[in-house]
């Protein structure tokens, strides 16, 4: 297996029209994410990461903007203000939204929606009826689902069939944004565990999107920590998680409940900042406990060891 | 799909106590109005026998009843298909409402013929090019078209097609109503029936220009109605879905999003329809056809119950009817929605 990047982007940012104004709330980031692994991006809400993740899907509204560099499975898809994604949904990215029974269409039966995207894709002669049945196989449901429609499903049944809807254009990419936290605690395990296994089985890049850094240290072997539309540390699962560097991901891991633990929560005391109102220099400053002078500068990723990489500072030589 | 017997026995049973209601606030109405039914009954008569004769009107009528014993005489006779004479026409209530119904109809149907197709043409363009100038444009024509009175439009409208000499005023022109044979009580199919076709095409040319000012409304209304809906169903996260499965754009917007969307506007059309019965009795007077508007004008100020009850339960009908249908769309598209 030769690894390769699957997702690169370079200083890539993203915007939105706002009454004649553009707000950009993803700036300059640059990610390299590699085939088949799962990668995760975590970060509290509002961070710009389901912007950053409808980019690589293709799913911006047509009122962005970008600037930048952003390239999935060798089709450059971002060059500067223009976007082309023709032929790239589908059959190279799909993305499993937030809640991912919502994604199955309510009017029509999970065979239906199984056989259409298939067909869409590799014609009728294919047998898209015996790839539908193999998906569901693969997600472990049973064979007769494929005449219910969605609301006849169980919760857990429904997310598993989005699951397979996600897979039905055989994507080599696969963007799950937040796909667990409409879940409760149980399926939240199952559909990140389910994912996992898929994405290792078909030999997948999963970009999973997350506010939940303790379930993303279950799957997770790359983790990019964002806060107010920037990159602040990035870097193998095990380094950042064991050895994490930046202010912000120290306070986040500290907010995960221990098993058992009756203890209150500590939670990171403010809120991000919104897109118009990005601090100057480090964004994090107006909350980061150990701020400098220093910091009223911007600082840049850089990287701290191999793998392992961080904007603060702190480690800046 | 599930349209079970109990939904429909619901139906019937609605509908009745509207017709009832109506009937009830008619009769209210036309008790508290100034005008004598028996007076108009009795052929307005005057000199020394004149009270003789609107007595004896009075007792032919019923009128000497209580008005309990009146209104219940009417129901039952109503719901038993005796639908009695009218006052000012001496005619029955029935033959008469049902054909001033068809011309109505007629001219309401050639009007949704044409501006549903392209109310959705608008509501689909604008919603899908949403922000753009042309979305802009539509929409504030929709508007316009929406709000502009429609008695207005029909006066232009007749003035200007009568300066061009195009007869637009009446149903049919006096020459073809002794040749048309009535058969469906629509003249357009009733000539093609015959298989005359000067009749068709005077029948035609007249009807235009009424149901093209009565279209106006309807078409901004579901133009709107369209933009808005669609715009929302664009953003549900299954039709999004859909454009990340790489589906293309055709399947996405008429497979997923309209489809969501039949229901409501059926719902939304049937509305517009009965209100257009409303905008039709303005456009009927200034285009001089039959129809059920002209028939309550002239019934209103005869006092003439038995027929302005009947008219008012015909238009509540055709509003049961497209709301029901409404509803049985809805089921046809919605595997999860069964009628109770
Ligand atoms: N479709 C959109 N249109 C306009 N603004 C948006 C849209 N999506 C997100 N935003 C704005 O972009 C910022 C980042 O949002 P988002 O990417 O959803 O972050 P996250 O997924 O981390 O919560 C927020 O300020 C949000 O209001
Ligand atoms: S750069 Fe300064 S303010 Fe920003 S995280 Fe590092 S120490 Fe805190
Ligand atoms: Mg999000």
């Amino acid at each position: 297996m030769v690894l390769e990047a699957s997702i690169k982007s370079i200083d890539l940012s993203i915007g939105y029209e706002y009454d004649y104004e553009v707000l950009w709330v993803v700036n300059s980031i640059n990610i390299f994410v590699w085939r088949n692994t799962t990668y995760c991006i975590i970060g509290e809400s509002g961070c710009g990461k389901s912007t950053l993740g409808n980019a690589i899907a293709g799913l911006l509204p047509t009122y962005a903007y970008t600037n930048g560099y952003l390239e999935v499975e060798e089709r450059v898809v971002v060059r500067g203000d223009e976007t082309n994604y023709n032929g790239v949904r589908g059959r190279i990215v799909t993305r499993i939204p937030q809640d991912p029974s919502s994604a199955l269409n309510p009017y029509v039966t999970i065979g239906e929606q199984l056989v259409k995207v298939i067909k869409h894709h590799y014609g009728a002669g294919g047998n898209p009826l015996g790839k539908a049945r193999e998906l569901l196989k693969l997600v472990k449901l049973p064979l007769e689902v494929i005449d219910y429609y969605p609301h006849e499903l169980s919760g857990g049944m429904k997310q598993r069939a989005a699951i397979a809807l996600a897979l039905a254009p055989t994507p080599k990419v696969i963007v799950a944004d937040e796909p667990t936290s409409s879940l409760d605690a149980y399926l939240r395990g199952v559909v990140a565990g389910l994912l996992k296994r898929v994405q290792r089985e078909l030999n997948l890049t999963l970009v999973f999107i997350t506010h939940d850094i303790a379930l993303a240290s279950t799957i997770c072997d790359y983790i990019a920590v964002m806060y107010a539309g920037t990159i602040v540390e990035e870097g193998a699962a095990c380094k950042v998680l064991r050895n994490p560097l930046h202010p912000y991901t120290q306070l986040l891991l500290k907010a995960i409940p221990k098993l058992g633990s009756r203890e209150i929560l500590s939670t990171i005391p403010g809120s991000p900042p919104s897109p118009t109102s990005y601090p100057e220099g480090c964004r994090f400053r107006p909350r980061c406990p150990v701020g400098f002078n220093e910091c009223y500068k911007a600082p840049k990723l850089i990287e701290f060891e191999p793998q392992h990489k961080v904007s603060c500072w702190r480690y800046a030589q | 799909m599930g349209v079970t017997l109990s939904y429909v026995v619901k139906r019937i049973i609605f509908s009745i106590a509207i017709v009832l209601g109506i009937s009830i606030i008619t009769y209210v109405f036309i008790y508290l109005a100034p005008g004598d039914p028996a007076y108009v009954w009795a052929g307005r008569p005057r000199g020394p026998l004149a009270s003789e004769a609107i007595a004896k009107a009075r007792v032919e009528l019923g009128l000497d009843q209580p008005i309990y014993v009146q209104f219940l005489l009417h129901v039952l006779r109503f719901f038993s298909g005796n639908w009695g004479l009218s006052i000012r026409f001496k005619q029955s209530v029935f033959s008469l409402v049902m054909r001033n119904f068809a011309s109505t109809l007629e001219l309401l149907l050639v009007s949704f013929i044409t501006s549903i197709p392209v109310g959705l043409f608008l509501g689909i363009y604008s919603s899908l090019y949403r922000g753009s100038r042309v979305d802009a444009a539509i929409n504030s024509l929709s508007i316009v078209l929406s709000n502009t009175p429609r008695f207005w439009i029909g006066l232009a409208m007749l003035l200007a097609f009568t300066s061009l000499n195009v007869p637009t005023y009446g149903r049919i022109s006096d020459s073809f109503r002794g040749e048309l044979v009535e058969r469906v009580g629509l003249y357009l199919v009733d000539s093609l029936l015959q298989g005359r076709l000067d009749i068709f095409l005077d029948v035609f040319t007249r009807i235009i220009p009424p149901a093209l000012a009565l279209s106006l409304y309807p078409i901004g209304a579901i133009a709107r109605v369209t933009r808005i809906s669609l715009s929302e169903a664009l953003q549900e996260e299954f039709v999004r879905e859909a454009v990340s499965l790489g589906l293309p754009r055709k399947t996405v917007v008429y497979g997923y999003a309209l489809r969501g969307l039949i229901p409501s506007l059926v719902q939304a059309t049937g509305l517009f329809f009965s209100y257009s019965l409303i905008d039709a009795m303005a456009v009927e007077y200034v285009f001089g056809r039959e129809g059920l508007g002209s028939l309550l004008v002239k019934a209103i100020p005869a006092n003439d119950f038995p027929l302005i009850t009947a008219a008012l339960v015909i238009v509540t009908l055709v509003y049961v009817v497209t709301n029901t249908a409404a509803d049985i769309v809805q089921a046809l598209v919605n595997p999860r929605v069964t009628m109770q």
